[in-house]
This record gives C-alpha cells, structure tokens and sequence, in this order.
C-alpha cells in the first residue's frame, strides 16, 4: 500500500462514519498530489479536519451526495 | 481465388441484390475467441438489425448458391476454388451495441434503465456486463429475471452479480452479469482484447459509451476514491471504496443518470479501466464514479473483453 493509499484509508476510518462526510479521494491540485475530503453544504466549518496526513495535503470541499447513475 | 477474394466477391453481390444494405464488414473470427470461421456481415439501415453469414468447412455450398445465384449465373458454384467451404448457413443476429439502454425487467417497468457496458468473457463463455443496481434490481432479482432493452425485447437473463451491502462494510463494485439470448451474442468481426491490468493513473484520459451521453471523454482524477452513494429505496446510501473519481472534459460531465454500466476505457491504450455506477456534484463539477477494471474482471473470472470503437 502507497503512502497516499494508506492516508485515504487512515481518514475514511477515522471521518467516514461521519454523516457530513461524503466521500475522500486522492486528487492532483496545483500539481501536487492532496487528499480532498467531500462534505455536506453544512458541516465543512463546523468539522475540524487536519491539513495535512504524512505531508499530503488535505483540501475539504463541499459536495453533494453521490446517486447511482441508473435513472 | 483466394479466401478474402471469395469473400469479398460475396459480400459485393449481396450488396448487388440487396440495395437496402449499406455497410458490409469482411473477415474475421467468431466463437469463443479461437474458433475460426470466414463471414460476411451485413448491416441493414431500417432497424439497425444484422444479418451474418458464416462459411465453415463441414457441409455444401446450397444455401449460398440460392443467394448468389441470380449473380453468378454463369459460374457453376463447383468451379470455384474455395477449400475451406463445405458449410455455409445463415444466422440473424441481433448483438447489443455497446451504450444502449438496457435494465432488469423490474427496473425497465419502473421506466427506469441503465447501459450495456459491452460483452464480457472467458474460453467457457461470453455475458453482457452492467451494473448490479441496473441489471439485478439492487440485490433483488425477482421474477424471471428478464434483462430488456427499450423497446421491452428480452436480450438476455441475468446470470450473477455481486451483491450490494449495507454500511458499515464497504463495497468495491457494483457489477452483474447477463446470459445474452443466442441471437443477441456479439457479432462475428467483434475483436477480442485480453485483459491486462490497466495500471490506472491520475491524469488518464478515457473514454465511455453510455445511453444517457452517448460518448464522452473524462480525466482520471482518484485512484483511491471512498465515496458514500445513494442507491434510493430499500438499500438507503451504501459505501464504496477503491474507486475511480472521473470528470468530464471540457466543462461537460462524464456521466449523468442512465450511464450506468458504462464500461470505461483508457484512451491511450484502449484497456480497460472500470465500470461507471455513479455520479455526483462537487465544488469541481461533475464527477462520475467507477468501479475498478482490476476489481471487478477478476471476480468474475473474466479474461477478455470488447471495445465499443472496435
């Protein structure tokens, strides 16, 4: 396991069970690797998440909930 | 005359008698990818439906010599020197093209769909591949489990699928398979790639077909992608994870409602890289979601799979 796979994995444990997380990813931004952490419209103030895991930074946005894509 | 003369001279006077047709492909490989067979497949413009004629080495020329007949009226079917063909028999077939939309009796009823990501296979078969919540009803393959295309024809039955489950467990695909009707099996010039695992990264582009979109092109943004996704009624929002995160280019989204199933393939090479099952709205844009190639292909078992361009 990556150093990156291992940080999504250490906040998916430690935040997923958080209803106002909705999802956390790897992405590149600025061109350097970052964890993006998904959340609500109303949470991103109210929770306080670190800014960075093993020298990635993390970068929280807000998003809806993801649909499975049948209609 | 050699073999593709003889097929080349056949597919031009079917073309001759038959105006209607448009577009003839030449040669190729049908069957379970090493079962050699010359052909002459011929698409007709009114329904899009297609008919195969495939030359095997086993019995007479009768059924090809009542089709030509009227074109070649002065060559005796016998003068020609064809050494492979002692069968000829036609076959209408009718395959699913890649991107159509497709669903689970129970889902089309509903006015619902999904796609069909494209056929599937290994040396003992050959399945239509989409998701488990577009082709086995989320877990809930009732009735015959009948798998329609939109016109409500049947092409297909399910055949299994990997089921979807609840929180706090996490799942890593959302994927089913289907027996496709005989006639409904992939056309004969359909060209098989073995799998290979695709070595997905960030910044790959790819490229889908699905029946909402049609065909869009999208950058790798995750490889390593937890998402929470709503599935609706009764299984609520489940958990994936080892995902792959997809947005569009250009501004346009990848994937929107209906894509579902879509199989997803790395521009640069062709392989194949995942399955769409998802989509949702970010700070970003549309993003689609996917399920990984390497996940889902070798739970199944499956070692080949078709291209939509090819």
């Amino acid at each position: 396991m990556t150093v990156l796979e291992d940080s999504v994995h250490t906040l998916v444990e430690k935040y997923f069970n958080n209803p106002h997380v909705l999802g956390i990813h790897d992405a590149w931004k600025n061109g350097e690797i970052c964890i993006i952490i998904q959340t609500d419209t109303h949470s991103n103030k109210t929770i306080i998440f670190p800014k960075e895991i093993n020298g990635i930074p993390i970068i929280v946005e807000e998003a809806s909930l993801a649909e499975a894509q049948s209609e | 005359m050699d073999v593709q003369s003889f097929i080349n001279g056949v597919a031009q006077k079917i073309f001759n008698l038959n105006q209607s047709i448009f577009e003839i492909h030449l040669g190729g490989i049908r069957g379970n990818f090493d079962e050699p067979a010359y052909w002459v497949h011929c698409i007709f413009p009114e329904n899009a439906d297609k008919i195969t004629l495939l030359c095997h080495e086993e019995s007479d020329l009768k059924s090809l010599q009542q089709i030509l007949s009227k074109s070649y009226p002065n060559i005796p079917i016998k003068n020609w020197s064809i050494e492979y063909s002692e069968e000829i028999w036609a076959t209408q077939m009718f395959p699913i093209s890649a991107g159509s939309p497709i669903g689970h009796i129970n889902l089309i009823q509903r006015s619902g769909l999904g796609t069909f990501g494209g056929y599937v296979g290994h040396q003992e078969g050959i399945w239509g591949i989409s998701n488990n919540h577009v082709i086995a009803d989320n877990n809930n393959p009732t009735r015959e489990n009948d798998i329609l295309n939109i016109n409500q024809q049947l092409i297909g039955n399910l055949s299994s699928f990997q089921s979807l489950v609840m929180p706090p467990i996490f799942n890593q695909m959302d994927v089913a398979l289907f027996k496709p009707e005989p006639s409904r099996m992939p056309p004969p010039h359909q060209n098989w790639h073995l799998y290979v695992a695709s070595d997905v990264r960030t910044g790959d582009r790819v490229v889908k077909v699905g029946a909402r979109t049609g065909q869009t092109e999208g950058i790798i943004t995750s490889v390593y992608a937890a998402e929470k996704v709503n599935y609706g009624h009764p299984l609520g929002i489940l958990q994936f994870n080892n995902c792959l995160v997809i947005q569009g280019v250009n501004g346009s989204p990848f994937s929107l409602p209906g894509d579902s199933g879509s199989l997803v393939y790395r521009k640069s090479d062709q392989k194949l890289v995942g399955i769409v099952f998802a989509g949702g709205n970010s700070n970003r844009g549309t993003l689609s979601f996917a399920n990984k190639s390497d996940v889902f292909l070798p739970h199944f078992g499956l070692t080949h799979y078709t291209h939509f361009l090819f």
